[in-house]
């Protein structure tokens, strides 16, 4: 179900930047073209179709031909991926800390 | 008491679990490295914790078994999971790391099971004591077969989730 390849690596390193967790935003729903998305940003076309890169060999978003312009389109299973990881870490944490919380309060009533 | 907040960080392919307690940093320290107190609250829930080899030292590693005692998760209900953490970078009261591993009841690790490396940091304000563990995988392999065993539950891709895990 989840390739081995390293592309996890990738997923990581692609979402732990601001612009590209923006950028994904942008193309959630509807697909739009590089020159659409640099219009919100102060940065270089060059710049963002780096970002654009990045995201596109973690495999979160895949570009489409639409006459002249190149369409980037979100890829949401990769995102389900990174999603669920994050989930089941908070989950465990979350317990965790919950049940770290009730042993220092029993600690404390034992003083 | 404070709610739990998790990140990815803008500059590392790690995640944290931050959370605040009302309690002296002496104390929460304890609460982590006193084999007693971590076993009452390691475990998931619905699981007991047993330690049962505990040297807290550089290099030196805990053993630990997990009995799920739940009868609701019927996968897991009497099933034991074993896990070693092997200690490293301790300066008390402030900061540990561990490297998380499965393994047998005798703390041979499994081979080919995906290990973790966890660093947790402590910070005292106002008799309050701050939480932080910082989770990254040993390798991208590790790291996508502990995503493949947990996707049987399957994924969502609504827009509320991806909310809730973009605004970070």
């Amino acid at each position: 179900m989840v390739e081995s390849n390293g592309s996890l690596d990738l997923l990581f390193a692609a979402l732990a930047d601001t612009t590209r967790r923006e950028i994904l935003a942008q193309v959630a729903e509807i697909g739009r073209s590089i020159g659409e998305i640099a219009e919100h940003y102060k940065l270089t076309f060059a710049a963002i179709s780096k970002h654009i890169l990045v995201l596109e060999r973690a495999n979160l978003v895949v570009k489409h031909r639409r006459g002249k312009e190149q369409v980037v389109t979100m890829v949401p299973r990769t995102l389900g991926i990174a999603q669920a990881h994050i989930a089941r870490y908070a989950q465990i944490w979350g317990d965790r800390f919950d049940q770290l919380e009730d042993v220092l309060k029993e600690d404390s009533s034992h003083e | 008491m404070s709610k739990a907040t998790f990140t990815v960080a803008d500059d590392k392919k790690t995640l944290t679990a931050e959370r605040t307690f009302s309690a002296s940093q002496d104390k929460v320290w304890n609460a982590l490295t006193n084999p007693k107190l971590l076993a009452k609250w390691w475990g998931p829930r619905g699981w007991e914790t047993q330690i049962t080899h505990m040297e807290f030292v550089n290099g030196g590693y805990w053993l630990y078994g997990m009995k799920c005692v739940d009868p609701a998760q019927v996968d897991w209900f009497g099933k034991f999971s074993w896990g070693k953490g092997t200690y490293q970078n301790i300066r008390p009261i402030v900061t540990f790391g561990y490297v998380d591993e499965f393994c047998d009841e005798h703390g041979v690790v499994t081979p080919g099971m995906p290990a973790s490396q966890t660093t947790i940091t402590l910070k005292e304000s106002r008799g309050s004591t701050s939480v932080s563990s910082q989770t990254s995988y040993v390798s991208a392999e590790a790291l996508a077969q502990v995503l493949a065993m947990g996707m049987e539950q399957g994924f969502s891709e609504t827009w509320d989730r991806l909310e809730e895990f973009l605004v970070v």
